[in-house]
Formats: structure tokens, C-alpha cells, sequence
């Protein structure tokens, strides 16, 4: 039996003897070649959004017969519609789409009038929504319908058109988009006529639109049929009275606004309310580690006005006291990139998860081409109302190598800091608005370039709060918030 | 012999030997040296990147293996009189208290004291430099006199706490002397002092000194020093000119900032005969600026 032991033991023995000689000959992996071993952890905050879900539409209209239904980003609704018209067009595999030229577009417009409208800004890669489309960026997506069948229209990113028809109309899905339909609006016509207060016999203030039959003729909205005439004498029936019609062809008009673009008003102001922000909370341990992956590569610098730097030598996480994030990687930086648009998209998305998390309330709002690669950003809405202020949201530069930038300040959407208050007409508060730009318009006219209620960041108390807002901008003047109450400026 | 024997010493032999090897490999591993054969292409690597840079080493590279944390720093505190005062008594010679001017503008508080320009910034560093004409002096060529000179004029300025004698080098005329800060046996780089001096006059002096705190917890390995002399290498830009490398060592440097407190890294300290010297990151390789 000993021997026996002594037999095993020995054979072990000139084994390992035969392992030990080759480790000590050839060595382990050499320290030449070897990084010392980063400890790489699970960094996200949470996992990126869906590719169809990184792009929502600025904005989604209803056309239904003579009826508008508006939708900005941001409101559930415009989610609702766009999920399912999105999955329609999964649904039908977007190939073999036929290219329109602008007059069959036109034809196509005017010959249905129920449709369905998602406007893209930024654009929307197709390739997130179907597979087989080409590589190529949508501006507008419109479902139209009628009693045939339906047909979708896409607006490329280029400017051209294609169209695919779907003979067989899906009722359940146009009932669910009918049902949707409850914040109706109207589109400013392309001129407005606007009376400032006491310019009319028995008036407060008031406004009127110009003369539509008269002055400016059949309205021509590009995209659109014989609804707009529709709404366009249901702009005139709803506010200009009866009574005062040959009243107010007589007077002179105070301002004369020329409207750039479709620009859609509440046709009921909506009610809102002062609500308070509260600061995201982020774990700076977590957000340093999603930086820099290895908390022991990174070294902490706590500066004279409250602030924490983080450096590994190579690139900086700045982290504020007011809650603000700058992150930089000087290195990453690239004067040239080749980066594609959806590659770009889907790498911010991915940062975005990473860098803090893809918040809800938070959408992806305007994107750059810049020298270096892209540049994002992302704003918080709160019912469709983008909050807006200095530093508000998210920027991110992104190219090939990475993320050469990235900033954060988002806050959430607390409890209710005032009573719900109706917003202003839009006349008055466009009226507001030229009223305190009057110096720089001394002919009375303007041009009117967007107009849309916001919510204003704003120190209520020296607390952070949302006030909302009417953001007008005008030709050569800028935007101007006006306080959705009072209509006082904000800034 | 019966073969039970021979198995015996045998097995005595072998297990001699595997202790034998293992210590070898756990030394090498240690050190950071790779297997004999690995470690000669390693070695011939080396030789080749550095000849490339014309850089020839001649200093011992220091044993890798071992674990370091982030220091943490806050600036040494101080009022500018206090400096001023040392300063001009020090200066001043038997001919009474150098004049003290205070000059309006530029960057942190700067002075005129007597043929000297005296500026402190506000992340603490102290510049003093010599702008009237070097008086002519008896040359002084020994180091260690060199060196004696030093310690006197540092004594007489009653801020030598917590530094301690680096190097000497040329810069013309002038003998600069480099002090360090050490904290618990380990080189500070990152607080100096370092004079100026010509014959047995001042010609310049720059302070900097850090007040460490505490280490870090979290600890991590070093990167071995051949590792990070490669890594130098990739960066460094040679002008052509044949340098050695006459010291390679580890401690703790960062740039100076003003700010509360902050981490500062382990480094290898690259010093070459030129007189440039050179960081590297102990933990990520990168030449720390």
C-alpha cells in the first residue's frame, strides 16, 4: 500500500515538476502585454431604449374630415397614435415603395380626407422601424385613409416622396386612432390680422384674423386639402362675430403677422399650473463607475465652489452643486467623422442609458451634424410641454471613437405649485409679444416663426419650478416667454 | 538500492526542485518579469523600443507587484505675510530690510522685494526670481557645497518642514536644487521646492507644498515598470540627442489646483540627464501632464 502511495505521490510530483519548469521557461502572460486587469461592472443605469422608440415625432396630427387633433411630443396620446401606426408599418414590410413626384403628392393629399400625420425632428432612420427600408431618414410619416383603403406616404429626409398602398383598411386600428381624437386645434393662416386692445368699438382686447375670402384667398398649406378651408372658415365663424364683420373689414388692423410654417394653436386654451422641479438623483459612485468603469482609475478633486471633479488623466466628469453633469474626453475628440446618422443614434442611445439613464418625460429633440460627429440633445416634457431653460436637459457629442462630450440637468415634474389656470388666447399673447418688441418692428409687421406653450424653468421661492409659458419667436427679435396667466415676460 | 529507496529520494528530490521552481516563478511574477525565455524577448523589446528613442537606461528599474492607492491632498494653507516676512529676512543682508513693494494687477499677488519679484497665486505656489543683476560671486563647484548653501538659505527661510533633497541640476550659470515632500516613506513629487543659485546668492525659488490627508481605500496594482516604460516610450518625442535615463522611481504627483482637496495618483518617475523628467500613471500607463 505505501508503495503504491509512494508510486502516485512521485508522478505528481514530476508533473507538476514538468508544469512548473514550462511556467518558469515560458511564463505567464507577460506584464509587457498585459494591462493590469480593469474591473469592468455592470455601469448601465438602465438599458437603452428600443431603435423605434429613440425618435419620437415632434409632433402628431389628426385630420378627420373637418376636425384637427394635435399632439405634441411628449403627450400620451401622440405616443398611443404613433405605437400604432408604427406598428403598422412594420406590419407592412416597407419595401417596393413608390416614388411621388410634389404634384402627385398633392393629388394624393387632396383626395383623402381623413389622415393621420408624424412629423419627425429630428428625422427618423427608417432602418428603426423596418428592416428592409433603405438607409435613408424620414421627415414625416402620414397614414391616409378612406372608404377604399389606405395608403402611407413618407417624407424623406432629402425631400422627395414614396407612397405605399394598403388596400385593405385595418378598422380596428382607425377606430383606435379615432377614439384618440381629443385636443383639437387650428393652423394659423399664413397671414394674421391682429386689433390690440381698445382698436375696435365695444372691444377689450381682441384679435381677428385676416379676411380670408378677401385678401389672401383660398389658403395653401403645403399637405393639405379642402379641411383646411374648412378650418379656415371655422377660424373666421369662432372669432370674428357675426355683428362685427363689416366692423372689422372697415378698421385697419394694428399688427400684420406673417406665419412661417404650420404653426398649431389650442383651439381650447388648455389649463395648467405652476409645478415644482425636483433635481434628478443620481449616485455620483455609480455615475463615476459608468464614466470611467474602474472606480480606482479615477481620482477626485473637490474645487472651491462646491463642485467634484473626476479625472483619470484623460477625461473629466464634472459633477455641480446645482446638480449639473459635464463630462469631457478631450481624446475622443476628431475634426472629421464618418460616423451615419443612425449609427450616431443608436450610440447616444446607448450613452444616454449609460451616462445616468434614459429617463421617462425625456425625449431626444434636436440633432446636429457638427465637424466632429453629432451632436444631441434631449429635453424633459411634462403632457406635451417641453421644459425649457438655460442648461436644461441633455447635449451629447458623439462620433466613431465615443463620446468626446455630455451634459445633464434634468429635474422632475413634482406637485402642483398654483392653482390650473387657463393658458391666454394665442392672439393675446401674440399681441403681448410684439407689444414688447414694438421698437423693432416700426411698420406693425412681423413674422412670426413658432409659437407653442412650454413649461419656463423658473427659481419660484428659490425653489426650481415649471411655470408654463407661451415661447413666441419672432423674426429678428428671438423667442420671448410670456407667463401663460399673466402674460408677463419671464427671463 | 531496492526501489522502494529510490522512490523515496526521489520524491525528496523532486518536491525540492517544485519548491525550488515555484519560489522562482513567484519571485519573477512579483518583480513583473515574465519566463526566462519570454523574459529575454521582453528584455530584447525593451532594448530595441529604447534605442529606437535613443534612450539609454541607466538606472535599475525598481520591482513591480506591489499595490497603491490614490493620496489624498489638501494645499498647505498660508498667509502671503508670513512668506514675505521669512522672505525678506532672509534676504535681507547687512545692509538692513530689503525694500517691499506691492505690485497692482497680473495674476495672484505680486511683490518687489529689493532685486527680487515675488509672485503667490492663489492655488498656493510661491515664485520668487532674481531681476536685478547677479552680484559677482567666488565659484562654488562642489555639489555637496552646492547643496550646503542651499540648506542654509532653506534653514534661514524657516520652511523646511516636510522636504527633503531630490537632485541637483545645470541650468546655465545657476545650480537648481530640487526638494520633495515625502508622506509615510513615499516621494511626494507633487510638493517641491526648488532653488536657484549661483556662486552663494538666491537667484530664484519656487515652493509648492500639498498637506496629504489620508491614503485611499481602494487599492490596486501597480503596472510593472517595464510596462510603463514602454508606455512612456510611445509618447516620448526625442530631438535626436542620445539621454539617459538616470532615474526611475515611483511616487505620488499630480498638477497643482486650486481646490479644496483632491486624489492624486501613484506615478513612475521617469528622470532623464537632460533634466526633463516625466510621470507616468502607475495604474493606467498614461504621462500625466
Amino acid at each position: 500500500m505505501l508503495e503504491k502511495v509512494k508510486t502516485v505521490l512521485l508522478i505528481f510530483l514530476v508533473v507538476t515538476a514538468v508544469l512548473l519548469n514550462y511556467r518558469l521557461w515560458f511564463g505567464g502572460p507577460s506584464p509587457l502585454q498585459e494591462e493590469t486587469a480593469a474591473r469592468y461592472e455592470q455601469a448601465h443605469f438602465m438599458p437603452p431604449p428600443s431603435r423605434e422608440e429613440i425618435v419620437m415625432p415632434a409632433e402628431a396630427v389628426l385630420f378627420l374630415d373637418d376636425e384637427l387633433y394635435y399632439y405634441r411630443r411628449g403627450h400620451n396620446v401622440s405616443a398611443f397614435l404613433w405605437q400604432k401606426c408604427r406598428q403598422l408599418l412594420v406590419r407592412e414590410r416597407l419595401e417596393e415603395l413608390e416614388r411621388l413626384d410634389g404634384e402627385d403628392k398633392e393629388t394624393l393629399l387632396s383626395s383623402v380626407s381623413n389622415r393621420a400625420l408624424f412629423r419627425f425632428d429630428p428625422p427618423l432612420p427608417l432602418q428603426f422601424i423596418s428592416e428592409q427600408a433603405v438607409n435613408d431618414s424620414i421627415d414625416a410619416a402620414v397614414l391616409l385613409w378612406d372608404e377604399a383603403g389606405m395608403d402611407v406616404l413618407l417624407e424623406w429626409h432629402d425631400g422627395g416622396f414614396s407612397v405605399k398602398s394598403i388596400f385593405r383598411r385595418d378598422e380596428q386600428l382607425l377606430t383606435e386612432l379615432v377614439s384618440a381624437a381629443e385636443n383639437e386645434h387650428l393652423l394659423l393662416p399664413p397671414v394674421l390680422e391682429l386689433y390690440a386692445a381698445g382698436s375696435l368699438p365695444g372691444e377689450g382686447k381682441e384679435s381677428l384674423p385676416n379676411d380670408l375670402e378677401g385678401e389672401m384667398g383660398p389658403q395653401e398649406v403645403p399637405g393639405e386639402g379642402e379641411e383646411e378651408m374648412d378650418l379656415q372658415e371655422d377660424l373666421e365663424d369662432e372669432t370674428v362675430p357675426e355683428d362685427d364683420e363689416d366692423e372689422a373689414e372697415r378698421a385697419l388692423p394694428d399688427w400684420e403677422v406673417e406665419v412661417a410654417g404650420d404653426i398649431y394653436v389650442p383651439r381650447d386654451s388648455p389649463e395648467a399650473a405652476v409645478l415644482a422641479l425636483h433635481e434628478e438623483e443620481i449616485s455620483n459612485e455609480q455615475l463615476v463607475r459608468a464614466f470611467f468603469f474602474d472606480l480606482s482609475m479615477a481620482r477626485r478633486i473637490q474645487e472651491r465652489d462646491g463642485a467634484l471633479y473626476y479625472t483619470d488623466g484623460e477625461k473629466g466628469l464634472r459633477i455641480y452643486p446645482s446638480g449639473l453633469i459635464e463630462y469631457t474626453a478631450p481624446r475622443l475628440e476628431s475634426p472629421f467623422s464618418e460616423i451615419s446618422y443612425s449609427g450616431a443614434l443608436v450610440k447616444a442611445a446607448e450613452s444616454q442609458s449609460l451616462y445616468g439613464g434614459w429617463l421617462g418625460g425625456t425625449y431626444l429633440h434636436d440633432t446636429r451634424r457638427v465637424g466632429g460627429g453629432y451632436r444631441f440633445t434631449w429635453k424633459s416634457y411634462h403632457d406635451g410641454l417641453m421644459l425649457v431653460g438655460e442648461n436644461k436637459g441633455s447635449v451629447m457629442l458623439v462620433n466613431e471613437r465615443g463620446v468626446p462630450f455630455y451634459s445633464r440637468y434634468f429635474h422632475f415634474f413634482g406637485e402642483e405649485l398654483s392653482e390650473y389656470r387657463p393658458f391666454s388666447s394665442y392672439e393675446e399673447a401674440l399681441l403681448q409679444a410684439l407689444a414688447l418688441h414694438e421698437d423693432s418692428f416700426p411698420r406693425q409687421r412681423a413674422t412670426l416663426l413658432s409659437m407653442k406653450p412650454v413649461y419656463y424653468f423658473s427659481m419660484e421661492k428659490r425653489f426650481p419650478a415649471a411655470v408654463p409659458a407661451w415661447q413666441v419667436e419672432l423674426s429678428g427679435v428671438g423667442t420671448t416667454y410670456l407667463r401663460w396667466d399673466t402674460l408677463e415676460p419671464l427671463e | 538500492m531496492n526501489l522502494s529507496r529510490a522512490k523515496t529520494v526521489l520524491i525528496i528530490a523532486f518536491l525540492i526542485l517544485n519548491i525550488t521552481i515555484a519560489y522562482q516563478i513567484w519571485e519573477n511574477e512579483r518583480v513583473g518579469t515574465a519566463g526566462f525565455l519570454g523574459m529575454s524577448e521582453e528584455v530584447s523589446r525593451l532594448d530595441a523600443e529604447l534605442m529606437e528613442a535613443n534612450l539609454i537606461l541607466d538606472a535599475p528599474l525598481p520591482r513591480g507587484g506591489m499595490q497603491a492607492a490614490h493620496l489624498l491632498v489638501k494645499p498647505w494653507r498660508f498667509h502671503p505675510e508670513e512668506i514675505i516676512t521669512s522672505l525678506a529676512e532672509a534676504l535681507s543682508g547687512e545692509d538692513g530690510q530689503l525694500p517691499l513693494q506691492k505690485l497692482e494687477g497680473g495674476e495672484g499677488e505680486a511683490y518687489i522685494l529689493g532685486p527680487y519679484s515675488l509672485v503667490i497665486k492663489k492655488e498656493g505656489t510661491v515664485s520668487l526670481r532674481r531681476t536685478g543683476a547677479a552680484e559677482t560671486v567666488p565659484q562654488i563647484n562642489s555639489a555637496e557645497e552646492m547643496q550646503q548653501v542651499a540648506e542654509g538659505i532653506i534653514d534661514s527661510l524657516g520652511f523646511r518642514g516636510g522636504f527633503t533633497y531630490d537632485y541637483t541640476s545645470i541650468d546655465g550659470y545657476n545650480t537648481l536644487l530640487h526638494y520633495r515632500q515625502v508622506y509615510r516613506n513615499l516621494p511626494l513629487y507633487a510638493g517641491y521646492l526648488q532653488l536657484s543659485i549661483r556662486g552663494e546668492e538666491l537667484q530664484g525659488l519656487n515652493i509648492y507644498r500639498l498637506e496629504p490627508l489620508q491614503f485611499m481605500e481602494q487599492e490596486r496594482e501597480v503596472i510593472p515598470p517595464p510596462m510603463a516604460l514602454l508606455r512612456f516610450l510611445e509618447v516620448y518625442e526625442n530631438d535626436g540627442q542620445v539621454r539617459g535615463i538616470v532615474q526611475f522611481s515611483l511616487g505620488y504627483y499630480s498638477q497643482e489646483y486650486d481646490a479644496e482637496k483632491w486624489e492624486i495618483p501613484p506615478v513612475w518617475r521617469i528622470r532623464l540627464d537632460s533634466g526633463e523628467v516625466f510621470f507616468v500613471n502607475a495604474f493606467t500607463g498614461r504621462l500625466e501632464s
